[in-house]
């Protein structure tokens, strides 16, 4: 198995496992505040096929959804500032937005759902680093994406926060950021060939598919 | 000579784009522009290399103008020996470019695998091929047995090309590495014959399409390609060195033929195979007209190809990081107006959105929310999936841009009244001087959705493109005014979903349901006078009068009293068709196989379309349907404060369309289905009094939809807190 076969896997292992820390119970900490998690517990009930979904209208609070699929590509392309997604990206995007939930009720998320917005994910995050590399850093500041080597932690730090600040609407908590860090130093080798450019691609497509950035 | 360069002038000024003949000579590896008029080479005019001239074979058997080359039955053109410097150029790149420009004089009616003249398909336009099973590239042309015909494009080294799937609005798609090229249809003249026909083929792998219409603009084919899975560099290094390029036909080995069908003894060379009828079966030949041929080993630009056109596709903002940006409550705020509208997150750095806090903080949410419906992502997004779900039966978002949702999209960027999308002469389409999409109006507007499908999926910006124009419709022969127009109700979208088949009934049902938020069960009346109920409605169904005047008298009074609206309208072989302009046919049968539209033989209902009153014998005593004169049935008990109806009858369509925007449901109707889309649910009873107030302003600001999305938005409700 060659060393890149090795990092994508594990980079699915971690993507994943990052998409089910943030999902799998609902408790991480975005959802701590008082109106999202009465909300998400608000909306048990399945949505009809129509898009109507049964939600308990809880007064006061914010209802809370997801992207759902005619507007996914567009959202995570939007707050990355990826300014026109490649021909590559669209047709990722096409081959699956029908895992994708229609109207974005949070009770219709699904393995395949957050697969398949990971793969999105994927292909905006490296028209992000392309284009950062065309012209000029925004969200990776200091990183080298042709160096063999990795971008020191600082830097990795500030990539996360300027990525929160863009696709999360918020900082990130210090246990986010060392979770991340860890993800890199784990994943990527210091002298691994294009290194720089893979954590970018680490943290952006981690960051992107979670469920902070697909709230809607 | 003025007489031929002119109409030649005409032909390709219109959809010139940015590329001219002097970008071809400057880039194409090799470029075939028919100068000549007389004799048997055919000169490579590109600037590059050594010049891959080509030869005729059978100079009789072609028509040599300034500018063509008419193919008129089997030859074989082509280079003399291998096209070395093309095979070498794009295995360097790893990119490829097609162009050609062609005219298929031939009517596309006999059988697959057996035209012309029991040539075995596709017909070859353009090769780089050393076989018939050797192909670097070609593009070939199935006959299909209607009005449109396939070419494909074969990138792989070895492939046999097959009749491909796909369909003229589908026509691009990677079927082991081919590419589906529509035509223009043969069956009526096109206003302009030749058709413009370029692939792109990039490094990532991705094919892209460019096709002219039947009006000569030129526009990208909705779909692309993808899953080369050998990789650009490998499928290029795959190719035949000793490939021949040929034009109108394949170039083939005589161990080929021979072996192909062991009756080709006498196909000794090109001017035998070109000549001898009996190496046909093995001939590929292809008739028609080449304008140009150019090949490119590079990926050519949408600028290059569409010119400023190009530019309309929907972009984000790249914006410079504030990473001090202060995370405050009220910046939240605004980014969750924002994101309500736009249907997308922007980043908190985002200057709108400061400038969206700042409103929020002077006390004014309006002025903060206009801020985000100025972001063309509202009206591509929220607006167009506002508009979707009332434009179709399922009632899904999820269905491809249509007239219908481009016309209430643009009628919100315009602000447009809306109750005017229920009864005026209004359809939005794109500019096609701005979009490059098919743009035909027969073609691609009336009788397929191909303009708006473009618009969709190649993402372009529809509050840049979209333009008010007057409605038309299909007479069977051209694009003629609307006789009735009404907004919506005479969309071509709206009248697919619901007036294709049954019995008009649809219609009303329908219109209830989407604009004035009302299922036909709730408006049902069973107290209701059943003399406007037509004859095809059982009085005894199984026998019993009682189920009748119970249950089916409830519906059917409101239903057939509201009918004749819509009497003179259907919709068939994928057209509105109206019967002030449509030729009357005596059958159901006859107007499904397109000879016109099928019209009421009762006395006095000459433009009342037959499905309204067949079945005629079910109930001989019922209503009989003889102009489009209606009436309100929904008028009685609990119906005539909860709708609170200024018309009691009516005439024609128009009339029906007023009636509807007049009712106090439908502002309250629009307020529920902005409140869905934007608050992420729909309302609760609790909500009425928020829907009622944002109904009365929305009246009061003359049925501004904008405005509309901008209060709902804002509210409480909507966003969370108290």
């Amino acid at each position: 198995m060659t060393r890149n076969k090795r990092l994508v896997i594990f980079t699915v292992i971690a993507v994943v496992g990052i998409a089910t820390l943030s999902i799998g119970n609902g408790c991480s900490q975005q959802y701590a505040t008082r109106a999202i998690s009465s909300d998400l517990a608000s909306a048990a009930t399945p949505a009809t096929s129509t898009g109507s979904s049964n939600i308990d209208v809880i007064p006061g609070a914010r209802t809370v959804s997801l992207v759902y699929s005619k507007q996914v590509l567009d959202q995570l392309s939007s707050c990355t500032g990826v300014a026109l997604p490649s021909d590559k990206t669209t047709a990722m995007y096409e081959q699956k937005q029908g895992a994708v939930s229609m109207y974005g009720y949070v009770n219709t998320v699904t393995s395949p759902m957050m697969m398949a917005v990971t793969s999105i994910a994927g292909e905006v995050c490296n028209d992000l680093i392309n284009q950062e590399a065309a012209t000029g850093r925004r969200l990776f500041v200091g990183f080298d994406f042709m160096a063999s080597a990795l971008p020191n932690n600082a830097q990795l730090a500030d990539s996360v926060s300027r990525m929160a600040l863009s696709c999360w609407q918020r900082n990130e908590t210090n246990l986010e950021r060392e979770v991340l860090l860890d993800l890199v130093n784990s994943t990527v080798a210091s002298n691994e060939a294009l290194g720089g450019r893979k954590s970018a691609l680490l943290i952006c497509t981690a960051m992107l598919s979670s469920l902070d950035s697909l709230l809607n | 000579m003025i007489k031929i360069i002119l109409p030649m002038l005409f032909l390709y000024s219109a959809a010139e784009a940015q590329m001219d003949m002097a970008f071809r000579r400057a880039n194409a590896i090799a470029l075939y522009e028919f100068l000549d008029t007389s004799g048997a080479i055919i000169k490579d005019t590109s600037s590059q290399g050594t010049p891959l001239d080509l030869t005729i074979a059978d100079p009789s058997a072609v028509l040599r103008g300034s500018g063509y080359i008419d193919i008129q039955t089997r030859n074989l053109i082509s280079s003399a020996g291998p096209a070395t410097k093309i095979i070498d150029a794009c295995k360097a790149s790893g990119e490829m470019s097609i162009e050609t420009w062609i005219e298929n004089n031939e009517p596309a009616q006999l059988s697959v695998g057996e035209y012309p003249a029991n040539t075995a398909q596709p017909n070859r336009i353009i090769s780089l091929s050393s076989g018939l099973l050797k192909n670097n590239f070609s593009i070939g042309q199935f006959y299909d047995n209607a009005e449109l015909y396939y070419s494909s494009i074969n990138t792989s080294g070895n492939e046999t090309m097959s009749k491909p799937g796909g369909s003229l609005n589908n026509p691009i798609m990677s079927t082991k590495n081919q590419i589906i090229v529509p035509s223009l249809e043969t069956n009526s003249s096109p206003a302009v014959p030749s058709q413009r026909v370029i692939v792109t083929l990039s490094k990532d792998e991705v094919a892209r399409l460019y096709l002219s219409d039947r009006d000569g603009n030129l526009s990208k084919a909705a779909q692309m390609a993808t899953g080369f899975s050998k990789g650009t560099a490998a499928f290029f290094n795959n190719w035949y060195t000793d490939a021949k390029l040929t034009i109108g036909n394949v170039s083939t080995t005589i161990t080929e033929v021979k072996n192909a069908t062991g009756d080709f003894t006498t196909c000794t060379d090109a001017a035998s195979i070109a000549k001898n009828p009996a190496c046909a079966a093995n001939s590929r030949y292809w008739k028609g007209k080449v304008r140009l041929v150019a090949i490119y080993c590079k990926t050519l630009s949408e600028n290059d190809i569409l010119g400023a056109r190009s530019a309309a596709q929907i972009t984000n903002k790249v914006i410079a990081v504030d990473p001090a940006v202060k995370v405050t409550d009220s910046l939240k705020k605004a980014q969750d107006i924002f994101q309500r509208l736009t249907g997308v997150k922007t980043p908190l750095y985002d200057p709108v959105l400061v400038a969206m806090e700042k409103k929020l903080s002077s006390n004014d949410p309006i002025g903060a929310a206009a801020l985000a419906t100025a972001d063309s992502r509202f009206y591509n997004i929220t607006v167009r999936d506002f508009a979707s779900k009332m434009s179709n039966r399922a009632e899904s978002i999820t269905v491809p841009l249509n007239d219908f949702t481009a016309t209430v999209v643009g009628a919100v960027r315009d602000e447009i009244n809306a109750q005017r999308l229920l009864w005026d002469n209004l359809v939005y389409v794109a500019d096609p001087t701005k979009a490059s999409v098919p743009s035909s109006t027969v073609s691609d507007i009336l009788r397929s959705n191909n303009h708006y499908e473009s618009l969709d999926t190649q993402r372009i910006d529809l509050s840049k493109v979209l333009i008010p124009s007057t409605q038309k419709v299909y007479n069977g022969t051209k694009a003629v005014d609307m006789p009735t127009p009404a907004g919506l109700l005479t969309t071509r979208q709206w009248m697919s979903a619901h007036a294709i088949a049954g019995t008009n009934r649809r219609l009303v049902e329908f219109s209830f349901r989407e604009f004035l938020c009302t299922p036909l069960e709730k408006v049902a009346d069973s107290t209701g006078p059943d003399n406007v109920v037509g004859r095809d409605i059982d009085r005894f169904p199984g026998g019993s009068h009682t189920k009748f005047t119970t249950t089916c008298r409830a519906c059917h009074t409101i239903m057939d009293g509201f009918r004749p609206a819509f009497g003179y309208f259907t919709f068939n072989s994928d057209y509105v068709m109206h019967s002030f302009t449509s030729p009357a046919v005596k059958t159901q049968e006859d107007e499904d196989k397109g000879l016109g539209m099928w019209k009421s033989e009762d006395a006095g209902a000459t433009y009342v379309h037959g499905k309204l009153n067949k079945n005629a014998t079910v109930f001989p005593g019922g209503r009989v349907t003889v102009d489009d004169n209606w009436v309100n049935d929904a008028v009685y008990g609990a119906n005539l404060p909860y709708f609170n109806w200024k018309r009691m009858s009516g005439k024609g369509i128009q009339e029906f369309g007023k009636m509807l925007s007049e009712s106090k449901q439908f502002p309250l109707c629009m307020a529920s289905r902005v409140y869905t889309s934007v608050c992420k649910r729909a309302p609760a009873s609790s909500e009425d009094a928020l829907l009622a107030a944002a109904s009365t302003e929305f009246v009061a600001k003359n049925y501004n939809l904008k405005f509309l999305f901008q209060k709902i938005v804002t509210s409480k409700e909507c966003l969370g807190g108290n």
